[in-house]
């Protein structure tokens, strides 16, 4: 039978003062830039009318899967009984909250109108996944500030809803990335979504990044504090990653061979594989080399085992990896011309039939970079205000298995 | 002034004659009733201004490619002085609106040309209207696709759906709007077949701006020149194989 | 847990709570001030409306409606305009406009933006901010004879113009 565990607050001081600074500096600056853009329109931006979506679509889609990969700790240790994730469900949970929060902020605020998040959030379309995703965002919310409360209340029926809460957390987690993924798999016009596949795709690499997030996270936390954190916890996260980032390949090499093996997707495989210019670059050497095969091999790497470093890095090289999977499949796909007429050159004073190039603006920039700021401000204020922190994470007392 | 309206009657007598010739060429099925030169009684009537359309009515429109010359030129500069689109001050090329566009085909064997002017297609299963999460792009009952700008929040997700690119956003502020068309900062617009002229009853500009080419009227009435010159000869959808069941065909594409 | 996190409140209100008090009187101070520019200011006169009516009773009716609904009467000639194509003069936004904002001069166009604006005027006054006017036109269009020179002037068109003025279609 292990420890025990006790969670506490994490200390004030200098750090948390430095922090808060940080964080809230980069809340500012994305906020600033909200209204530039707001008052001047979005003509300030890198967008245009070829491309739609732009930076601050990755910053937010980037966080809100990683959002729903952040929670999967929790889930592990409620859904699928692991004692040793047990102990981290919560900080899993506000991590999940914080970064759903930075994602919507910049995805809403990003909008050409949003003054009218209150018609958003009233009028509805039943047949757009974008409805669904906002009743799915909403939810993912409250169910879990549910789920947090049954981790830490200590009442009798906050205990006996301990389980319930967490199965509830799980599925919503898992329909919340499908709906995110079929934003693109559900769009027929363009050559490089419409394809079922987006959903696991992206409920995958939901994992990757959650995983990666709540790695750096937590180890950060655990050396900011002054806490014990044992090699069992960081091994069992080490090796999640891994999978997740293994799947991930495996999903994105499906895809590209079943786009290959159709004629008509040819051009656009083409354009992202070998013509693309700087989507080219970021998929081989962002997603592939430095975002899959770099972080595969430090945490395979026998060498390399219980060093925190190679994990540190291999996380963010797996959050790299991640961006740049979003990157190019956002913008890369609709760089890529439309289709008007198969088999035909076409041109004309609508930029059809040229690829279309993409500069983000500063703007764009910093308002993703505020999404991110709000996101860690969130978690850096709950972290001090909540016990979410083990006292504790050592092998002695978190790992089940430990023999001393 | 007196000048101006005289020419403007003989620009109408022109253009009357020229529907009739095209009206006679398309099918020789086209009954024009004359009741006075230069007079010709419309196939499209007005509705009661208080009448709520219904879907009775689905309105369309045939282009006929080869009779464009110009391409469509003098189309694409009618619906901007209806609509006042493409004077925007701020924006970028690629930023601007355009709401109908010249578009040059070259098959990629034969290299044969085409050139034909691509707008808003109103789809009957419009890809646009289903991604809206707020419902702001729908299809009216009489099969016209528009944006409600109201309820619109900018979030461009239809553009992304549309496989006709016949959107746009508007990236700045816009001031002196035509009054029988609101356009706005931070929202989506795309042709609107000139549903204020519809409703009171006329052709939209572009069919006007080029009668001898372009038909519009009733696809739900089997007896309207339209479903007539359609059912005899066909017509060309872009983009047919996603079934979208457009509300403008092509001739010659 | 939220009976520690509320006596850690209260603890930190206490030691704080000079600081407290001297801010909370600051924004009071600055908020008076706000009252203070309100009662000074009077409200513009309202700009006259272009047509009449044909009895005082009439007008006087609409005068009294108006001011209470017209937003509500707007919005839903809006949506009925919008999704059912019903465009009858009563009610519509540009009918108000119509004759209710001067026509545009050579040497005055007035805008949303003016406070002489028929709309503005009180929206300004009450701080109601309204958004009609980012995509409607706040203004009758120009004069036939001027309308074509602002997008055309380049486009040697010879095309049947029909006439597209503001007048509504009347039944």
């Amino acid at each position: 039978m292990n420890k025990r565990i006790t969670f506490s607050e994490a200390g004030s001081g200098k750090g948390f003062l430095t922090l808060l600074a940080i964080t809230g500096g980069m809340a500012a600056v994305g906020f600033l830039s909200f209204l530039f853009m707001e008052h001047s329109g979005h003509h300030v931006t890198g967008m245009n009318n070829q491309i739609v979506w732009g930076l601050p679509h990755v910053f937010a889609i980037f966080m809100i899967v990683a959002a729903s990969g952040a929670a999967n700790i929790g889930s592990v240790g409620t859904v699928f009984g692991k004692k040793i994730y047990q102990p981290l469900g919560r900080l899993s949970v506000i991590t999940a909250i914080s970064l759903l929060l930075g994602g919507l902020m910049v995805l809403v605020l990003d909008l050409g109108h949003p003054d009218r998040l209150i018609v958003a959030m009233t009028t509805f379309n039943f047949k757009s996944i974008f409805t669904w995703n906002i009743l799915l965002y909403n939810g993912f919310l409250a169910i879990m500030g549910f789920y947090l409360w049954t981790m830490m209340d200590r009442s009798k029926l906050a205990k006996s809803l301990y389980k319930p809460a967490g199965y509830l957390a799980f599925l919503w987690r898992v329909i919340l990335t499908a709906g995110t993924g079929s934003i693109l798999g559900f769009l027929v016009a363009r050559q490089y979504y419409d394809a079922a596949i987006m959903a696991p795709l992206f409920i995958t690499l939901s994992y990757v990044l959650g995983t990666a997030i709540y790695s750096l996270v937590l180890m950060a936390a655990y050396k900011w504090t002054g806490r014990d954190l044992g090699d069992a916890v960081l091994n069992r996260l080490r090796y999640t990653l891994a999978i997740f980032i293994a799947a991930v390949l495996f999903f994105e090499v499906i895809r590209h061979l079943t786009n290959l093996y159709a004629t008509e997707h040819h051009g656009i495989e083409a354009f992202i594989l070998r013509d693309g210019g700087i989507v080219t670059a970021i998929f081989w050497l962002g997603q592939i080399l430095l975002g899959t095969l770099v972080p595969l091999f430090l945490i395979w790497c026998k060498k390399l085992r219980n060093n925190r470093k190679a994990l540190g890095a291999a996380a963010i090289l797996a959050i790299l990896g991640g961006a740049s999977l979003i990157y190019v499949v956002l913008i890369g796909g609709q760089s890529y011309p439309l289709v008007l007429f198969p088999n035909a050159e076409v041109t004309s004073t609508f930029f059809d039939g040229i690829v279309n190039s993409y500069s983000p603006s500063i703007y764009e920039f910093m308002l993703g970079i505020g999404g991110v700021g709000v996101a860690l401000l969130v978690i850096v204020l709950a972290v001090k205000v909540l016990r979410l922190l083990p006292d504790s994470l050592a092998d002695s007392v978190a790992d089940p298995h430990h023999k001393s | 002034m007196s000048n101006k309206m005289n020419q403007n009657d003989g620009v109408n007598g022109n253009i009357n004659s020229y529907r009739r010739k095209f009206m006679a060429g398309v099918a020789g099925l086209a009954t024009v009733v004359t009741v006075a030169p230069g007079v010709v009684l419309r196939q499209v009537q007005a509705k009661d201004p208080a009448e709520a359309v219904t879907d009775k009515k689905r309105w369309g429109m045939l282009i006929d490619t080869n009779k464009l010359t110009d391409g469509g030129d003098a189309c694409i500069a009618a619906c901007k002085k209806e609509h006042g689109w493409g004077d925007e001050k701020l924006s970028s090329n690629e930023q601007d609106a355009q709401w109908i566009r010249k578009v040059k085909v070259t098959e990629k064997l034969t290299k044969n040309e085409t050139v034909l002017p691509v707008m808003c297609q109103h789809c009957d299963t419009a890809p646009c209207a289903d991604v809206c999460p707020t419902g702001a792009s729908f299809k009216r009952a009489d099969g016209i696709v528009l944006v409600d700008k109201h309820i619109c929040i900018g979030c461009r997700y239809c553009m992304m759906a549309c496989p006709y690119k016949a959107r746009s956003f508007i990236h700045e502020t816009l001031i002196d709007q035509r009054p029988d068309t609101p356009r706005g900062k931070g929202t989506v617009e795309s042709c609107n077949m000139c549903v204020n002229r519809v409703d009171a009853g006329k052709n939209p500009a572009c069919v006007d701006a080029a009668p001898q080419a372009m038909l519009f009227g009733d696809l739900n009435d089997p007896e309207s020149d339209i479903s007539k010159a359609l059912k005899e000869y066909g017509g060309t959808q872009i983009r047919a194989d996603l079934g979208l069941n457009t509300g403008v065909r092509y001739w010659g594409i | 847990m939220i009976a520690h996190l509320l006596s850690a409140f209260f603890i930190v209100g206490n030691s704080m709570f000079s600081k407290f008090l001297s801010v909370a009187s600051l924004m009071a101070i600055l908020v008076s001030l706000l009252g203070v520019s309100g009662c000074d200011s009077k409200p513009l006169e309202i700009a006259k409306a272009v047509k009449s009516f044909d009895t005082d009773q009439q007008r006087d009716a609409h005068v009294a409606d108006m001011r209470k609904n017209h937003m509500d009467r707007l919005m839903h000639k809006r949506d009925q305009t919008m999704h059912e194509g019903v465009r009858t003069p009563k009610y519509s936004l540009k009918a108000c406009i119509d004759c209710h904002v001067p026509a545009p001069t050579e040497s005055k166009v007035v805008r949303h933006t003016d406070p002489e604006h028929f709309c503005a005027t009180c929206h300004a006054y009450v701080s109601v901010k309204i958004d009609c006017f980012q995509c409607h036109a706040d203004h009758p269009d120009k004069p036939a004879t001027a309308a074509a020179s602002n997008i055309l002037l380049n486009n040697n068109l010879k095309i049947a113009t029909e006439n597209t003025s503001t007048e509504a279609v009347a039944k």
